[in-house]
């Protein structure tokens, strides 16, 4: 009965004018809006690169088949291949379900990616001193020969590079497509860039935290930190401490087995991302501690509101010396899984003084693990009045939560990582407690992507990065992506580029964030949309007038 | 284990001196109204006892009223709700191999005295009675309703008494029940835009499962806007070949069909809208000029609240040509029983950029004041609306529009009439022209945004800060917003037996979805939407904090079904009941 039912082609075509992508009925040959975005104006990547990054304006049709690895570094081959297979298959993932691959003539025959890695290392890690940059180069070597040379030192840059790479391979209609010359060098702004899990509050699945981690390699995040208990559960099957998760998981499926946490954690490595796993303490610590006698104090105390700052309540009794122990032994697992040894966190916030007095901190950590950071959450005993006291700047570094900027932190000597809630705390704004003052509202992409608070702070150095946190009271597997993308992505940009914060600045991105949000979704990462589609193919009708003076 | 203590589920230590309960056991008999969402608002007497039985022994049978095979149609609708109703019961244990097959069988009996109405109108009678007694072999469960829907409603409470015990690994039942339930609202609505997103026939469908698990009754369909058109006219394919994101992008007469048969083997009704004069652009640029106006103009914000901008030329007959094309092609899939017209936020400095429109202005003895422009829009009404009934076989249909300058305090019954428009109220529920609508007798539908329009709270979507209706609703305030209690606070009386109590059909929560598409669409319609469902279902005297125990496991529910609900609290409070107040 219908005379046009599904036609494959659009009847529109894009036009570039003036560094913008214009939709024009077709005169000619036809160019779709994913190639004339990635031809026209600067190249949609994301984040974008911090060093030169100059393109050739041509563009060649490929087959997946027709890619072939490089290893020039053997010692760390392995790794490699594997960044590879997921290269190849965030490729493969531009091919819409729906599609086969159909280049046509004129496609390449070959297309070499070389990988090459300097450092000696072996069994690489990353900690806050690995030198993450790379080199992409991309050109012709032939007719219908392409080849992209990747040059790193350590294998974190490399993989950062094969993700650069990606970036510039597309869905053109009817085929993948690649720009045929590209020549880029990149570095990350800060070395810790991270996204805050909570698996505490909700139970979050495997498979929810490797989707995460897939989301935090798009956008050249290199650490998940991993809030894994609270005092509402205890999901993590300790081997020193059995006990733990019998008693504080919420059911028998919902717990982590060591064998997760070491997949998770070679899972993400290979995507350039490292698992900080925090056991908060001494506060925030109750269900699963009800196995030995007086652990946990003022354990799911009613009022709550007396002993903590949301129900259930638990705080360690630092009078008993099992506690250290067990601390100590859950550490030691820890250590052994993620092999993280540069950093370790121990929580350390929203102690109550009406469950017991200050102390405790993360000594024991520190003793235990020679660690030279050891992560605490800002708190009252990092206030500037008791800082110095307990804790050693050598030492401690410290993660701000509240609102404040951190300058006092920095001044008296500490390193810092920023999450100030106001901007960076992605669970505000959606009820459950987080509906007063400065967690009132649900900050958008914009609000995450403008903060630049160093830009005002003294001492940038001792700026180790941020966090952008996602805590777990209102959120499960079922809405995580959308909580967390394209805001996450937009940290990752603030974190990776640090571009300048003004207006324009920020106008030129929601174009580029809108492509990479594209491509979290073709990557199986069910993403919230930025804006109508509309806005995708008329990208500068929809933004507010520029305001001209 | 679980054991209730005073209407709470309290988590305990295995006590070898006690039957052991799970936790989904221990919610089903707990709480006053068991784990039932929307709860039942006539009589309910549970026995609070539950009985094992056998997953592989379930037989649902029906009959009409006078013990014959129900007709063809409702028996069709009757078979895709017995299977639901099975396919359900499925997804209480997560293995295979988890099937219990210990325990009596289970025998359904449905009677439906009208074995012939298959489509839901204003009107239909969406009462049904539950009984569920224990034989000796088996347990019967009878259900008896006047339509097919109240059927399928009494299908979904069954449902909703079933769950499965993870302590005994069996499938049990509620015993000795005796409900009467019909809902205190006829309309019960939710609207999804697919025009600022597309979204898949598949999330379609998956919204209305949701809504059917919720005994909601209405899909409003926002089909088009100034962004797209991915209505498929078989009248004018131009339409969406022009109006589409791409070509696979749209809504094929295939596809209506598809969406409308499965809402009503559901007990949902589809009302699509066709928005104009205003909300109109992509789609249109075959057909000549003048026919729309301001398409796409810039700046944006003179002609229009959100780019892109587009208003149909009220004074160009092509536009009643096209307009009637469309409305056939809508009234041949969805024979619909209401019609939405739009009509929300005509901006007249788009009709006054426009030459055309002024000379005709002026040639019509009208000058250029808003008071003139409000006299256009109500010609393009009144023509709009004759070919509405047109398309409807020459029969008036009941239309409804959102309130706008056209229904503005003084103004509403000078161009409208009370028979024939309903009106949708999406200002503040405090909006006097509330009072003014039911007094001058227009039936309303309430979507205030202050607690129905469900895309609040995100960011401002092309520029800083957060978008014009923040914050984000909780269910909470969806749950309290009681379209009676927002009259009499406007002064109406709403009491029993008055006119004014008449007039209110009902409520519909809002997605525009200018920041949401199928990738995110469950979680902001769910568990919110079931929180509207209960107050326009029950419409329950008590707040929320008597619901809440229900609501968590509702959204339980719903994600067990499939649908990617958010979370409302930390999984600690589900399973420590009263412990978490806010």
């Amino acid at each position: 009965p219908c005379a046009v039912c599904r036609v494959a082609d659009s009847l529109w075509t894009w036009a570039c004018e003036a560094q913008h992508c214009v939709r024009r009925e077709p005169r000619g040959d036809r160019i779709s809006l994913a190639t004339c975005r990635m031809m026209c104006g600067a190249v949609p990547l994301w984040p974008r690169p911090t060093g030169v990054a100059d393109f050739g304006l041509q563009s060649v049709p490929f087959r997946l088949l027709v890619l072939r690895l490089e290893v020039r570094s053997s010692q760390v081959r392995r790794l490699l291949e594997q960044a590879f297979d997921v290269f190849r298959g965030n490729l493969e993932s531009l091919v819409p379900d729906s599609s086969t691959e159909d280049p046509g003539g004129r496609s390449l025959s070959e297309f070499v990616v070389s990988v090459e890695v300097y450092s000696a290392d072996r069994d690489p890690l990353l900690t806050l001193g690995t030198n993450e940059s790379y080199l992409l180069v991309v050109r012709h070597t032939g007719a219908g020969k392409l080849r992209a040379d990747v040059r790193a030192q350590t294998f974190f840059g490399a993989r950062h590079g094969l993700e650069t790479l990606s970036q510039l391979v597309w869905w053109d209609d009817s085929t993948l497509r690649v720009l045929t010359s590209a020549h880029i060098r990149d570095a990350p702004s800060f070395p810790h860039r991270g996204v805050l899990l909570d698996t505490g509050r909700n139970f979050l699945p495997l498979r929810a935290l490797r989707a995460a981690v897939d989301g935090l390699a798009a956008s050249k995040l290199n650490a998940l930190h991993w809030h894994i208990s609270d005092s509402h559960s205890f999901p993590f099957d300790s081997p020193h401490v059995p006990s733990m998760v019998r008693h504080g998981a919420y059911s028998p499926d919902e717990t982590y087995s060591t064998r997760d946490v070491a997949d998770l954690v070679a899972y993400a490595r290979v995507r350039g991302v490292r698992i900080l796993v925090e056991v908060d303490a001494p506060a925030h610590a109750g269900n699963g501690w009800q196995w030995g006698r007086n652990l946990s104090l003022c354990l799911n105390r009613q009022p709550w509101n007396v002993f903590c700052e949301e129900p259930p309540c638990g705080q360690l009794n630092p009078d008993s010396e099992r506690v250290y122990s067990v601390l100590g032994n859950l550490y030691l697992d820890l250590v052994y899984l993620t092999n993280v040894t540069d950093m370790f966190h121990v929580g350390g916030d929203e102690v109550n003084l009406h469950c017991w007095a200050i102390e405790l901190g993360g000594q024991i950590a520190h003793q235990e693990l020679m660690a030279n950071a050891v992560v605490l959450w800002s708190s009252q005993i990092t206030s500037s009045h008791y800082a110095h006291m307990y804790l050693e700047p050598r030492v401690y570094v410290i993660q701000t939560w509240s609102a404040s900027s951190g300058q006092e932190l920095l001044q008296a000597g500490y390193r810092v990582i920023l999450s100030h809630r106001d901007v960076w705390n992605l669970g505000c704004g959606f009820g459950f407690g987080n509906i007063h003052g400065a967690c009132a509202a649900v900050a958008s992409w914009q609000t995450v992507y403008q903060h630049r608070p160093w830009s005002e702070l003294e001492l940038r150095a001792l700026v180790l990065g941020g966090e952008a946190c996602l805590w777990g009271e209102t959120v499960d597997e079922h809405s995580l992506d959308a909580r967390l993308w394209p805001r996450a992505s937009a940290f990752g940009e603030r974190m990776w580029t640090d571009p300048e914060g003004d207006d324009l600045t920020l106008r030129e991105a929601h174009g580029r964030l809108a492509v990479q949000r594209e491509r979290l979704v073709a990557r199986g990462i069910r993403a919230d949309a930025l804006w109508p589609q509309w806005c995708d193919q008329n990208p500068d009708d929809c933004l507010e007038p520029l305001e001209t003076s | 284990m679980w054991v209730c203590q005073e209407g709470k589920c309290v988590k305990q230590p295995l006590d070898r001196d006690m039957t052991p309960q799970g936790l989904q056991a221990c919610k089903l008999v707990c709480d006053t109204y068991s784990t039932l969402w929307p709860r039942p608002r006539g009589k309910v007497e549970l026995g609070r006892i539950l009985a094992p039985i056998n997953y592989n022994s379930i037989t649902i049978t029906g009959t009409s009223g006078d013990h014959r095979a129900l007709s063809k149609n409702v028996g069709q609708f009757f078979n895709i709700a017995a299977d639901t109703f099975s396919n359900q019961l499925t997804t209480l244990f997560k293995k295979r191999e988890q099937r219990p097959s210990d325990g009596k069988s289970l025998q359904v009996r449905v009677t439906i005295r009208d074995s012939y109405t298959r489509a839901l109108k204003i009107g239909s009678d969406e009462s049904y009675e539950l009984y569920i007694s224990e034989a000796d072999t088996e347990i019967q469960a009878s259900i008896i309703s006047t339509e097919f829907f109240g059927a399928r409603h009494g299908l979904e409470t069954l449902h909703q008494l079933i769950t499965f015990d993870d302590v005994t690994d069996s499938l049990v039942i509620m015993r000795d029940v005796n409900i009467t339930d019909s809902p205190a609202f006829p309309f019960r609505s939710l609207v999804l835009d697919t025009a600022r997103n597309y979204f898949s026939v598949a999330s379609i469908k998956r919204t209305i499962d949701g809504m059917a698990a919720s005994k909601l009754n209405t899909f409003h369909w926002h089909l088009t806007d100034s962004h797209s058109f991915p209505f498929q006219s078989q009248t004018y394919p131009q339409l969406s070949l022009y109006g589409a994101y791409t070509p696979q992008q749209i809504y094929t007469p295939q596809d209506i069909l598809s969406v409308v048969e499965y809402a009503r083997a559901r007990g949902i009704r589809v009302v699509p809208e066709f928005d104009a004069p205003a909300h109109v652009g992509e789609g249109w640029q075959w057909a000549g000029p003048n026919v729309t106006v301001c398409v796409n103009a810039q700046p944006w914000i003179n002609y229009c609240v959100e780019p892109p901008c587009g208003q149909l030329n009220p004074t160009n007959d092509t536009v009643y040509e096209i307009l009637g094309g469309i409305y056939h092609d809508m009234f041949a899939l969805f024979e619909p029983d209401i019609f939405h017209m739009g009509g929300d936020e005509v901006n007249f400095g788009c009709w006054r950029s426009s030459p055309e429109i002024v000379n005709w202005m002026t040639s019509h003895h009208l000058g250029q004041t808003d008071d003139d422009y409000l006299q256009l829009w109500d010609i393009f009404q009144k023509r709009a609306y004759t070919k509405v009934v047109e398309a409807n076989g020459g029969k008036e249909i009941p239309i409804v529009l959102w309130t706008s300058h056209l229904t503005a305090q003084g103004t509403v019954d000078k161009y409208l009439d009370n028979k024939t428009y309903i009106i949708q109220i999406w200002t503040k529920g405090s909006d006097k022209v509330i009072a003014e609508l039911i007094n001058k007798g227009f039936r309303v539908i309430f979507s205030n945004y202050d607690a129905l329009y469900f895309d609040c709270g995100f960011g401002a979507w092309i520029s800083e800060g957060n978008n014009w209706c923040s914050p984000y609703i909780g269910w909470q305030k969806v749950y309290m917003n009681n379209p009676y209690t927002m009259l009499t606070d406007l002064g109406v009386d709403i009491s029993p037996g008055t006119e004014a109590r008449e007039l209110v059909l009902g409520a519909e929560a809002a997605l525009w979805s200018e920041q949401v598409d199928e990738s995110s669409v469950d979680g902001r319609f769910w568990p919110r939407a079931a929180a509207m469902a209960e107050r326009l279902w029950s419409n329950p005297d008590e707040g929320w904090q008597k619901a809440e125990y229900r609501m968590l496991a509702h959204r339980e529910r719903l994600v067990r079904q499939g649908i990617q609900a958010e979370a409302l609290e930390p999984q600690w409070c589900y399973q420590n009941e009263g412990s978490c107040p806010e």
